[in-house]
């Protein structure tokens, strides 16, 4: 087997969407349009491609992934990202340039693809396995492997329009971690599953990666493209534009990003994703490090407090806020709040969280905000909020101490008067 | 040592250019596939219904009695003597095969975009699929023709042999349309419709409901031509000892079968590299 996995020579996919339009779309019109002007359309074919009402998804990409390397693609939407896959996978072809592919290729752009509902658990795995290119006799061999990764044994002669959605994503994910690839291509799929199935599937792909598989991973979660691959490469509007580590990828991305928040100043929530009821939401944040030492900064082992805006039409009592923090892994850390009543007034009122010690080190972590009425109706929710870094002291990273319990250090939580 | 990997291989991937090889052997490295698609068309079909798989042979049946009612009964075709609703079943049995094939093959490559746009595989695998669960459906109903041409004391000989020849000049015939079908139905989103009508014209160019003893003389030949017309004649052959004796225009309709299906192959493989794009 050859050192390299995959080669990308100068790849471009070019969608034409108007010229497309243009042209007849039935049958009819087809036959109207060749009686009218019967040979219309080798001037069509003979015209060199137009690039009016034409679009480069993919333009001038070239790069290589080694053997039992895991590289990671990020870019906004719309960037590339997808089409790459989409032709390394060969479903459909480029217009121009050149990809290998070295091994087995197994394609993970969808979860369970092909899945049919009326079916049962294990009809589904001979199904699914055999569209992922597995033989029969082969999903014959690995099918109690499959079922025990999955963890629905018990349901496995069931037809999964009665399985949960979680379970019908385990059972999906699990064939898929079986075939074998020597090449993995995944689009966004590692991050379904509840907690603990997504850390046994990651597992499972660094298991396969021990054994010599390379994987090209795409996905906006920065954790698990932190967290897997030491390498990326960053599209932007159809071009690879940079490739380098991933550490120093991560934070060119997020300078990019505009929801990471600056310390001392409001990050607007309005156009967050917020869920819930919404009749008391959040309105904008901020946090700063509590003892203006470094100009304000968050730093390992310092203080912090968050302001949280929030907007009640009236005279309300809430009876839960909170504000976690996760790792770029997507590991919970820290959530603190207050499960108490705390009183708002009616309009703009301020809730104030500090932590005396944040027991963090230097980095970047995601914040998501939590807010319930009485009775636990969820008021408001944004899962992801915000980004925040963490700044490294010049002392240097401490030494955290690990019994020191998240949980007793120092939080309070009380209700403030809006800013202007 | 994964006896399987096999598969595992080097695979280049650039622009289309031209007409493609065939890579036929790379259909059938998923031949598994066609048989788990197969299973999942007649699983699903069946699961669901009260009355299961007595549906696949319930349809001709209906066929049968309709046609024995309306055109054996009040239009009072002539059937070559042959008692009318066995003489129409033999016919309604290869016909359905033929046209189940033509509109799954046709809808396959629109009916499974799901699978399509998410991975790769042949996608001649579809239509093949359909081609193997119909046939599943079509042995079923030859069963029952089988217990009524005993009943009508006719008898099972080794004509029976030839039957499978049969079948495949009808999937042949079947395969061959519905892939150009599929191929102008990705561009051309009326081409269902028109296969629809085009299928009923079909059906009555062909010895379904009436015995092809009816076409004037000097039509006979351009009739053979039809490979349907050979197939419903050759069923009748078979199992009534009747029909057509095959010349020359059978081999002639072969040929054409030959001809539609390999043409058809390629435009489909042509086709499906970008497909995806066109949805």
């Amino acid at each position: 087997m050859s050192a390299i996995s995959i080669e990308v020579d100068d790849l471009g996919k070019l969608y034409r969407y108007n010229s497309r339009a243009a042209r007849s779309r039935t049958l009819g019109k087809a036959i109207l349009d060749t009686l009218v002007s019967p040979f219309g359309y080798l001037s069509d074919s003979l015209r060199a491609p137009s690039t009016a009402g034409s679009l480069w998804a993919l333009r001038h990409v070239s790069f290589t992934v080694q053997r039992a390397e895991v590289l990671g693609i990020l870019g906004q939407n719309g960037a590339g990202k997808s089409t790459l896959l989409r032709i390394l996978s060969r479903i459909t072809l480029p217009t121009e340039g050149l990809a290998r592919t070295h091994g087995r290729v197994g394609s993970l752009l969808q979860i369970g693809t092909g899945f049919n509902y009326e079916l049962t658990g294990r009809e589904n795995i001979y199904l699914n396995g055999t569209i992922l290119g597995m033989k029969r006799s082969e999903v014959d061999r690995k099918l109690n492997a499959i079922v025990d990764f999955s963890g629905v044994e018990r349901f496995i002669d069931t037809p999964i329009k009665r399985y949960s959605s979680g379970m019908v994503v385990r059972l999906g994910f699990s064939v898929a971690m079986f075939m074998d690839p020597d090449i993995l291509l995944v689009d966004e799929v590692l991050s379904v599953g509840d907690a603990a199935f997504r850390q046994k599937s990651l597992e499972k792909v660094l298991e396969l990666v021990e054994g010599g598989c390379s994987v090209l991973f795409v996905s906006h979660d920065l954790f698990m493209i932190q967290r897997l691959c030491k390498r990326s490469i960053l599209f932007e509007a159809g071009k690879l534009i940079e490739e380098t580590d991933t550490s120093s990828m991560i934070e060119h991305y997020l300078s990019k990003i505009t929801n990471v928040m600056v310390a001392g100043e409001w990050l607007d929530l309005s156009t967050a994703s917020h869920q819930g009821t919404g009749e008391i939401r959040f309105v904008r944040m901020r946090y700063r490090g509590a003892d203006l030492k470094f100009q304000g900064q968050a730093y390992p082992d310092g203080p912090v407090e968050f302001l949280l805006e929030v907007e009640s039409p009236g005279t309300r009592n809430i009876s839960g806020v909170s504000v976690t923090l996760f790792d770029l892994s997507g590991f919970r850390l820290i959530n603190a709040g207050s499960i108490e009543e705390l009183g708002l007034n009616r309009g703009r009122s301020c809730v104030r969280i500090s932590i005396e010690h944040l027991h963090l080190k230097p980095g970047t972590y995601s914040l998501a905000l939590w807010m319930v009425g009485p009775a636990d109706v969820l008021l408001d929710q944004i899962l992801s909020a915000a980004y925040m870094n963490v700044t490294a002291t010049t002392q240097g990273p401490p030494e955290l101490n690990p019994f020191r319990d998240k949980v007793t250090s120092q939080v309070e939580v009380s209700v403030v008067r809006a800013e202007p | 040592m994964d006896v399987e990997k096999n598969v595992s291989r080097d695979v280049t991937i650039s622009p289309p250019q031209g007409w493609t090889q065939l890579e036929l052997h790379e259909v059938w490295e998923y031949r598994d596939l066609i048989w788990s698609f197969a299973a999942r068309n007649f699983r699903v079909r069946y699961r669901q219904m009260a009355l299961g798989p007595l549906w696949s042979i319930l349809s001709p049946l209906i066929d049968m009695i309709i046609f024995s009612t309306i055109f054996g009964g009040l239009a009072k075709l002539p059937s070559e003597g042959i008692p009318y609703s066995v003489f129409t079943y033999t016919a309604l049995i290869p016909w359905g095969y033929f046209s189940g094939v033509t509109t799954a093959t046709a809808g396959s490559l629109v009916s499974e975009m799901d699978v399509i746009s998410k991975i790769y595989f042949p996608r001649l695998v579809i239509p093949l699929a359909s081609v193997l669960s119909l046939l599943f459906d079509t042995i079923i109903s030859l069963l029952i023709l089988t217990a009524m041409v005993l009943y009508y004391h006719f008898a099972i000989t080794w004509k029976v042999l030839v039957l499978p020849l049969y079948l495949l000049l009808a999937a042949g015939a079947g395969l061959g349309m519905g892939l150009w079908l599929a191929t102008l139905a990705v561009q051309y989103r009326d081409t269902r419709n028109l296969a629809g009508y085009g299928l009923q014209v079909l059906k009555f160019l062909t010895p379904v409901v009436y015995s092809a003893s009816l076409i004037p003389e000097k039509w006979q030949i351009l009739y053979n031509l039809n490979p349907m017309s050979w197939v419903v004649a050759g069923f009748r052959w078979i199992f009534l000892d009747t029909g057509l004796m095959p010349d020359i225009s059978l081999w002639i309709s072969i040929l054409l079968v030959v001809i539609l299906f390999v043409s058809g192959v390629y435009v489909f493989r042509h086709t499906e590299r970008t497909i995806v794009d066109w949805l």
